[in-house]
């Protein structure tokens, strides 16, 4: 590595015993070790600190849209009033429009997820997230059951896991998600909620 | 055990040959810390692509997002401010050590044969450094970035066969989406890339062909490892504490108020790093010159200067050169940095001198006002962001340009300013970016006597207490901050304050404060809201109007709600309230107003034709929102007071400003449509503009 170092003379470079000398500097050879580790992990760490922020991050709504509300958690939602749903009708499929954080840019009233709705008796309604436990695919309907266009999961229109006449499996590993919800003077007011695909306990996501 | 990994792993790999080779160079001489910028470059690099490489995760190029993203980072991310602050700041670090590695190479005469190709692969990652940092600089594409960056690529064109350049690198004519993802490819693709393969070329070659010292009996050889590593290492440490301390300091890398294409932006200055050059085309004689061709020969002479070296005495013409060429840029550097703090201190003699002196300052006060009123609209920004967030048309689009506390001093300035002032009492307008008014200069430099422009009221607080007060003050309303230079210092009013509210008993002077107050409080200003309430609830409101009408004879030629004519003087129905300031910008000319006896005033809407008109509806509102103050403190407007006009009202007021007046005199219909403006406050507060382009829109339609 220095035998064409031109005018530079290396003439005389340390022999081999200049790595064997007993005047290995041990406190320099540590302190180089650790002034290395610091400067390396240094910038890292500035951005993996950055880096986990999703995890710790809980959306504020801009004070302009709390106005009136309580800052309660579990958020009711109006998705339709009762009457543009037929009793005993096919589950209809609605957006659900609240409030959209993404990133730095914020919302009022967007569409951000969709249910199926299917009133049932007078004042009783199903309310089903509209992703299927599977995977995590949009599931649809046609009147009879649920079906999702991905790993053929089906349920019945009460959202519990369909048996093909096939015998086909069935890989979804719980029944369609239900949704919290109340009808107040009128109107269908649903608690909109994702969950964790995939696993048999139903988790919402944080 | 380590033993035998160690075997295994070097048995497949050989990676001790390579270790050995890394850590047991010879260097000649031993270990020296002017060694250690090399090091500290490479340092400085890979921190760059770490922290970069994390930044690209949460920064979006595009007009509508990259300010946003960066203000994400900024301000919300968890310790993204650090991060950004890191990358910014380690960047400049880089700047400061290209030079000094490169005097330590031409001093150490380490660029001559055999090294000449190194040498010119170190000035290619000199360049490749300097245009990371002029693509960086755009991307966050603040006011500050976008116009710098601008002033770059507008360059650009002036070699032949520029214009195509810069089309490409700009990715069209205009700046914008295609502007950022183009120079974001660069920045954190194609140069990085590049840098690293010239980087290992680099590296390899100066391993080949080892370190230019010679070896002494005085100085024995070392190896690299571990005296001169310890000596990198620590320099890096060193390195890194500098940034992370100027980091902490000024809260991470300074954002600017989001890119305006259509706004001059006073303080457009480059990175520091660059004012060399910058300041060099204030003292070219042309663009091309200044920006092209000097630079161009400077890099020219960098490169030849191992070829110099061979001729005699070449290595010390190089040298003077090198040292001549830095302190060159520093000088310019150092001139530009005074030119931007210039002060008017220190008055030279009559004559050019003086008139130079007061050139400098005039722009030193620009650019200084620039940055205050940049800084005040980042700070307005915030608070806009944290009150309704950022909508998906970005802050520009959403937020800057439908606030009254942005927009208003804007419009103000562009048509008021040349005859209104607007100054608190300490006479401080410059916190909203109000160019306060200049003396005009003779050629000695002096300033020209009795040539008082413009003396139009002081708008400051309109229709407040305090201004009230002062106009009904026979001491201030021959002044410049009221009547000032207008017709009406000689008027009625001035000669009937002068006359009739001078010498005033105890039990007068009381019954003008209650007229004060009445007359305030027709302008429903929010600031003044508790006080207007508690006047009301004190009978104070209702004492001023008779007061006004019985004691005063105000409305012997003012109108007031129902009492009085129009014609003679401006109504005081509403005096100062959205409504009438937006109608009497319209048209002060308007019966309504001062008839025929407007001075001057021009009527900014007064047209049925929108295109006619010097102010569009949208304008004229965040005018009057602004001089108002009704947005001042975000959500702070009670719900029951009247701050907005209507897109509707507007679009009638610009359409018809005659029938507009006839309702007017019917003080039922003002309070009508008082109400119907505090709907549209709550629901829509500050960014009502799309409806108000519809109304305009429909206006116009």
């Amino acid at each position: 590595m220095s035998d064409h170092s031109g005018n530079s003379g290396t003439s005389h470079s340390p022999t081999t015993s200049g790595s064997e000398t007993p005047r290995r500097n041990f406190v320099v050879e540590g302190a180089t070790v650790v002034i290395s580790l610091i400067v390396g992990v240094v910038p890292f760490a500035a951005g993996l600190l950055s880096f986990l922020d999703p995890l710790f991050r809980k959306n504020q709504t801009p004070s302009k849209h709390t106005k009136g509300e309580q800052g309660g958690k579990t958020e009711m939602v109006r998705i339709c009033s009762l009457e543009a749903l037929p009793p005993n009708g096919p589950p209809q499929r609605f957006p659900v429009i609240t409030d959209q954080f993404d990133a730095w840019n914020f919302t009022a009233q967007q569409p951000i997820g969709s249910v199926y709705l299917q009133r049932i008796s007078d004042s009783e309604v199903r309310v089903f997230n509209t992703t299927c436990p599977h995977a995590g695919c949009s599931v649809s309907c046609d009147g009879q059951a649920f079906h999702c266009p991905c790993h053929n999961s089906s349920f019945e229109l009460n959202g519990s896991k369909r048996v093909s006449e096939s015998g086909r499996e069935n890989p979804s590993p719980r029944a369609l998600d239900t949704l919290e919800h109340t009808i107040e003077s009128g109107d269908v007011l649903v608690h909109y909620q994702n969950f964790y695909p995939g696993r048999e306990e139903k988790k919402p996501k944080a | 055990m380590i033993k035998a990994f160690e075997q295994w792993l070097d048995d497949r790999t050989g990676y001790r040959k390579s270790v050995d080779e890394a850590l047991f160079e010879n260097i000649p001489g031993g270990s020296r810390w002017v060694y250690v910028t090399g090091s500290m470059l490479v340092f400085a690099f890979v921190t760059q692509a770490i922290t970069g490489i994390f930044l690209w995760m949460f920064y979006s190029a595009g007009s509508q997002n990259a300010w946003e993203s960066v203000y994400w980072i900024q301000n919300k991310m968890q310790g993204g401010w650090f991060l950004r602050g890191v990358h910014h700041y380690m960047a400049q670090g880089m700047v400061i050590l290209l030079p000094l590695h490169m005097v330590q190479v031409i001093f150490a005469k380490a660029y001559v044969k055999p090294r000449e190709i190194n040498y010119w692969l170190g000035l290619v990652l000199l360049q490749l450094t300097l245009a990371l940092g002029l693509t960086g600089y755009l991307l966050p594409w603040d006011q500050k970035g976008y116009w710098a960056t601008k002033v770059a690529t507008e360059l650009m064109s002036l070699p032949p066969g520029g214009e195509y350049i810069q089309k490409l690198v700009v990715g069209g004519g205009e700046y914008g989406h295609y502007t950022l993802t183009r120079f974001f490819a660069m920045h954190a693709g194609v140069l990085p890339i590049l840098l690293i393969g010239v980087l290992a070329l680099h590296v390899a070659m100066f391993r080949r062909h080892g370190i230019t010292a010679h070896s002494s009996s005085d100085r024995p050889d070392e190896y690299f490892w571990p005296k001169q590593v310890f000596k990198d290492a620590a320099a890096c440490l060193v390195l890194l504490i500098a940034v992370v301390i100027i980091v902490v300091r000024n809260h991470g890398a300074e954002l600017g108020p989001p890119a305006e294409p259509t706004e001059a932006y006073g303080a457009a200055r480059p990175e520091w790093y660059y004012l060399f050059l910058f300041q060099l085309l204030k003292h070219s004689p042309s663009e091309f010159i200044g920006a092209i061709v000097i630079p161009g020969v400077a890099m020219g002479f960098l490169f030849l200067m191992p070829l110099i070296a061979k001729i005699q005495y070449g290595h010390i013409v190089n040298v003077v050169t090198l040292v001549t060429l830095l302190i060159g840029a520093g000088y310019l550097t150092v001139e530009a940095l005074q030119h931007d703090s210039y002060t008017r201190d220190g008055e030279p003699e009559a004559g050019p001198a003086r008139i130079l002196h007061h050139e400098r300052a005039n722009a030193a006060e620009d650019f200084q006002r620039a940055k205050r009123t940049a800084d005040h609209e980042y700070e307005r920004i915030k608070e806009l962001i944290q009150f309704q967030g950022i909508p998906r048309e970005g802050a520009r689009a959403g937020l800057v340009y439908n606030d009254p506390e942005i927009q208003g001093p804007r419009i103000f300035t562009r048509n008021c300013a040349s005859c209104h002032s607007y100054q608190d009492a300490s006479g401080q307008s410059d916190i909203v970016g109000i160019p306060g008014r200049r003396a005009d200069r003779d050629e000695q430099g002096n300033v020209k006597a009795s040539e008082e422009a413009g003396g139009a009221p002081n708008l400051f607080g309109f229709g407040s207490r305090m201004w009230i007060s002062g106009l009904l003050d026979k001491d201030k309303i021959q002044d410049r901050e009221f009547f000032g230079d207008t017709i009406h210092k000689e008027g009625e009013m001035a000669s009937f304050v002068q006359d009739s509210l001078s010498e005033l008993d105890a039990e007068q002077k009381i019954k003008l404060e209650q007229v004060v107050k009445a007359l305030s409080a027709e302008a429903q200003l929010v600031s003044q809201h508790q006080l207007d309430t508690d006047a009301d609830a004190a009978g104070d409101l209702a004492a001023g109007r008779t007061a006004m009408s019985e004691e005063f004879g105000c409305l012997d030629c003012h109108k007031l709600h129902d009492e009085g004519e129009l014609g003679s003087a401006p109504d005081l129905t509403g005096y100062g309230s959205a409504e009438w300031l937006y109608q009497f910008i319209a048209n002060a000319g308007h019966e309504r107003f001062y008839g025929d006896n407007n001075d001057r005033m021009p009527a900014f809407a007064a047209s049925d034709d929108p295109s006619q008109n010097l102010l569009s509806p949208r304008e004229i509102t965040l005018l009057v929102r602004w001089l108002r103050g009704d947005d001042k403190d975000l959500g702070a407007a009670p719900q029951n007071v009247a701050t907005t006009i209507t897109p509707e009202e507007n679009a009638d007021a610009a359409e018809q400003p005659e029938a507009d007046s006839e309702t007017a005199t019917d003080s039922n219909t003002d309070s009508d449509s008082d109400t119907d403006s505090d709907a549209d406050a709550d629901t829509e507060g500050t960014d009502a503009t799309a409806e108000e382009e519809q109304g305009a829109a429909s206006t116009s339609s």
